[in-house]
């Protein structure tokens, strides 16, 4: 799996959002908002391919958690990525 | 419309808070510092949609973007307007990264063509930004070294179906896919013709050099030389000054080139340069005003000066905007040829106070050309 590199991740603070740069209109943009966890992921994921296990692993190591915990929110998270178009 | 104008501009200088937040937010993405009064915040939400547009107007949305990060988070203003900034700022990256690419289109054209344009002010300017990509990119302007260049350079965009249209100041623009493009015979914008022998070996001796562009690329672009950019960005803020008004971006632009370029030119020579040119009283004004607005440190400034009031100039910005296309009368103005003449004609008028202060004789030359140029067109 990959990151979809037409989204663009902005930070500010602990403000986390990616925006849909592929999008022209003027009133229609595509954003959407992160939690640190997400946003850490995504910045250091460009151009590289992972699976979920490998995130989960990560997350284990940043955070502490359990692989089974830190497995079960990666999925969900990877679910909804492939759903709004974020990963491919 | 008298009062109505009166009104506005009253408006404009009376919400200190909104405006003062504005111009310590501009301080702090140009300089990528600290904020230097915390105390102007919170802002409310009108506050904060009016410092917006304020920015808006003045084309620097994405430079005061980058100020918003050295604010504390609780200070911030709401995820709606936070989101709607960071859409922005990825248009402003998308469209500098197009413009950059045309840029090196028009080069290899050129370039394969025999031709060697100079990049003038724009992305050449750009460059000098922390986060050039956040600049909001306007045209391409392109100096030709000689006429003969320049006309071949029109040609060569006639030969290719272009249309070429003659703007004001002779200069000549077109449409590069979707972006405007504009071909300079002149380097500088000074029109006072005893200055013409002089401008011509100073650019000669001072000339150009080589940038690679976009920075992290392995491509070569000219662009003029220290002291030559700082001449033809402080001739250029006078121009448009007194003229047809200032934004903020270009006194911004301006400011960056002052600490970007200390070291790489004798600041003393610039100072003989501005005095021969008749620039020295405009450029206290300017170095005022880039000091005691937008932070630069007076030691970047090429040689030192008593400082004075930059009130004025501040008015003129804010009444103006971007190029003076947000005064009041902007959009009123005619789209014809005589139209956009009496409007400029005014608009010189409405600048006099500055002018007849700092550069008298370089305005009475622009109003001879004008009027001169509208003559030869009819």
């Amino acid at each position: 799996m990959k990151i979809n590199e037409n989204f663009k991740l902005r930070v500010i603070k602990d403000h986390y959002f990616i925006i849909d740069s592929t999008q022209k209109e003027e009133n229609r943009v595509d954003v959407y908002k992160l939690n640190e966890a997400a946003a850490w992921f995504w910045s250091t994921l460009s151009e590289k391919e992972f699976t979920a296990v490998m995130l989960a692993e990560c997350l284990c190591s940043r955070y502490g958690i359990t692989y089974e915990k830190a497995l079960t929110d990666v999925k969900t998270m990877l679910e909804d990525w492939l759903k709004w178009g974020l990963a491919e | 419309m008298g009062t109505g104008r009166i009104i506005k501009r009253k408006r404009i200088m009376q919400n200190t808070k909104a405006y003062t937040a504005f111009l310590c937010l501009l301080r702090s993405g140009l300089w990528e510092k600290d904020l230097i009064d915390l105390a102007l915040f919170p802002l409310s939400k009108e506050e904060w949609l009016e410092l917006y547009i304020l920015a808006c107007r003045q084309t620097v949305q994405g430079i005061v973007y980058r100020g918003l990060s050295y604010l504390p988070s609780q200070l911030l203003p709401s995820e709606e307007l936070l989101v709607r900034w960071m859409v922005e700022s990825v248009r402003l990256e998308e469209n500098n990264e197009r413009t950059n690419k045309e840029i090196i289109a028009l080069y290899r054209f050129f370039i394969s063509s025999g031709v060697h344009p100079i990049l003038k002010k724009g992305q050449a300017a750009a460059a000098l930004y922390e986060m050039p990509s956040l600049r909001v990119c306007g045209d391409i302007d392109l100096y030709f070294r000689t006429k003969k260049e320049y006309r071949w350079a029109n040609l060569l965009m006639e030969d290719r179906g272009i249309p070429l249209h003659r703007r004001a100041d002779g200069s000549r623009d077109y449409n590069w896919h979707g972006i405007e493009v504009e071909h300079h015979a002149t380097l500088v914008d000074l029109r006072n013709p005893f200055l013409s022998t002089y401008l011509k070996r100073l650019i000669k001796e001072k000339g150009f050099d080589k940038m690679f562009f976009p920075e992290n690329s392995l491509y070569k672009i000219e662009v003029p030389s220290p002291s030559m950019t700082l001449l033809m960005l402080n001739a250029h803020i006078m121009k448009h000054a007194l003229i047809s008004g200032i934004g903020l971006r270009q006194l911004c632009d301006i400011a960056r080139a002052y600490y970007r370029f200390s070291g790489l030119y004798q600041g003393e020579e610039l100072r003989l340069i501005y005095k021969k040119t008749g620039m020295m009283k405009w450029s206290r004004l300017l170095h005022s005003f880039l000091t005691e607005h937008l932070g630069l440190e007076k030691k970047y400034l090429p040689y030192g000066e008593d400082t004075i009031s930059s009130e004025k100039l501040l008015e003129a910005i804010l009444r103006g905007g971007n190029f003076g296309q947000h005064a009041d009368d902007y959009n009123r103005r005619g789209r014809g040829y005589l139209s956009k003449k009496i409007y400029m004609v005014k608009a010189i008028y409405r600048n006099r106070e500055i002018s007849q202060d700092c550069a008298k004789l370089e305005v009475l030359c622009w109003t001879i050309e004008l009027i001169y140029g509208q003559i030869n067109e009819s």
